[in-house]
């Protein structure tokens, strides 16, 4: 018996409440998605010796900016990473659940999950948030990673289906904007090429994304940008990011 | 109908000879604190099946006796332990919790099935303020706390006779990993022919636990 089967009865017992029963008396039509926080622009990109995922901070309730500090971008494990795009308590979710499963199949099975594997299983766990999608909160999920010693990127739809992409994806409110971006500048790079166009194209996003951040110095709050190479998974720190987009 | 008297003295005897007996015929695991961190030392002929793994970040389990059964264990307290983990915090996730756990399923079977689990384990340790625990839990459900030292399966009686007698300061990882060779190798009756050795150790992440070997 699997760890998401015990899971299950958990999870069933927040999962199955019908939200519109939740409704607040005043408000004749509440709007579940101007309730809860949203999360956006993620994108992720091949380049000659890894691959590089990039998400923004900030997380919006309807026209209010709810926080301009989340992180969107995680380590999954020292081989794959995953980016969120959706409705932020619900991608939290999923991504802890996401790592919990595969840490217990590894510690279990005495061996990782393979890649292929990751993607189907992630694959099932956004469908099973199906029961939410029709109440507005859906979450889309990017993931990417290492096979052995190619590097993949796949996007979800909010059915669960995934998607191999060939060098580049991005996820989120912002990203038909991002990906025009990185259709008109991909081309074959090294890191810091591949760290400067993401940060670029979520740049670009959020011109005329408003639920997506660009970079605030002001603040020192900067995207996350996480590095996957032949070795590991690792987070490039904010100066580093800083030195690469020539910013103070 | 079995209509006959067995005092309840007789049936737990024979219960714990049966147990002892199915111990005795593997081979030995000796778990002991270093100064860097808890080592597993085991005498396995196996490099697929094993007998030391990781339960959680800072937990490590070590089983002696039937393979399916102490593998059974082990998995239950992986389970127990993403569990609690999850659904509070990592750090929620604490080394007597599983040590009780596995003290409560095998007292569980040695009072209610027919057939005890002929199995000893350990769960070793590493806390918060990273002291070093060692819980020895027996096939009866006894569970103790060691001290730096802990062979079971096999011969453990004797060996962990002598371990305690050479082995009263914590070594370095090394030291200590050839002397439990040694102690180990001077047990058997035939040559080891291979040694799993994992260690649970701070590397900078949050999981300790590391095979070398």
């Amino acid at each position: 018996m699997g760890f998401e089967e015990h899971l299950n009865n958990y999870i069933k017992s927040f999962m199955n409440i019908n939200i519109s029963d939740y409704k607040i008396s005043s408000s004749e039509n509440v709007d579940i998605k101007n309730l809860t926080p949203i999360a956006t622009t993620v994108v992720a990109l091949k380049f000659d010796s890894g691959v590089v995922m990039a998400g923004d901070r900030r997380a919006t309730q309807g026209n209010y900016i709810a926080h301009d500090d989340v992180v969107k971008v995680y380590k999954v494990d020292d081989q794959s990473m995953i980016g969120i795009a959706g409705s932020a308590a619900v991608a939290f979710d999923l991504v802890k659940r996401f790592k919990t499963e595969l840490e217990h199949y590894e510690k279990i099975q005495n061996i990782k999950l393979s890649y292929p594997g990751k993607v189907s299983f992630l694959s099932s766990l956004v469908k099973s948030n199906m029961n939410l999608i029709f109440q507005g909160l859906i979450v889309i999920p990017i993931f990417a990673g290492r096979n052995n010693s190619d590097f993949f990127v796949h996007t979800y739809d909010a059915l669960g289906g995934s998607y191999l992409e060939q060098n580049y994806a991005s996820v989120g409110s912002g990203s038909s904007l991002a990906n025009v971006f990185l259709q008109n500048n991909y081309k074959n790079i090294d890191k810091d090429g591949a760290i400067k166009l993401t940060i670029e194209s979520l740049k670009t996003a959020s011109n005329n994304d408003s639920a997506t951040a660009g970079i605030n110095l002001e603040k020192d709050i900067l995207p996350t940008v996480l590095i996957c190479n032949q070795k590991e998974v690792k987070e490039v720190s904010k100066e580093e990011i800083k030195q690469i987009i020539g910013a103070k | 109908m079995n209509n006959f008297y067995v005092s309840p003295e007789q049936i737990i005897k024979d219960k714990a000879e049966f147990a002892k007996k199915g111990i005795e015929k593997g081979r030995t695991t000796i778990c002991c604190e270093t100064k860097d961190g808890i080592l597993f030392v085991a005498d396995n002929p196996s490099k697929y099946l094993f007998k030391t793994s990781e339960i959680y970040d800072r937990i490590g389990f070590a089983g002696a006796g039937k393979y399916s059964e102490f593998e059974n264990l082990r998995v239950t307290g992986i389970r127990h332990a993403d569990m609690k983990g999850y659904s509070y915090s990592r750090n929620d996730v604490i080394g007597r919790d599983i040590a009780n756990l596995y003290s409560q399923a095998l007292g569980y079977v040695f009072n209610n099935e027919l057939k005890p689990y002929e199995v000893e384990v350990v769960v070793a340790e590493i806390s918060e303020n990273n002291e070093q625990h060692l819980f020895h839990i027996g096939y009866d459900g006894t569970l103790t706390d060691k001290g730096i030292a802990c062979a079971i399966g096999g011969k453990s009686d004797e060996l962990n006779e002598k371990i305690n007698k050479l082995y009263k300061k914590k070594l370095d990882r090394l030291d200590a990993l050839n002397l439990m060779k040694e102690f180990l190798s001077n047990e058997s009756l035939k040559k080891i022919l291979n040694f799993e050795v994992s260690v649970l150790e701070n590397k900078g992440d949050n999981r300790y636990f590391q095979r070398i070997s």
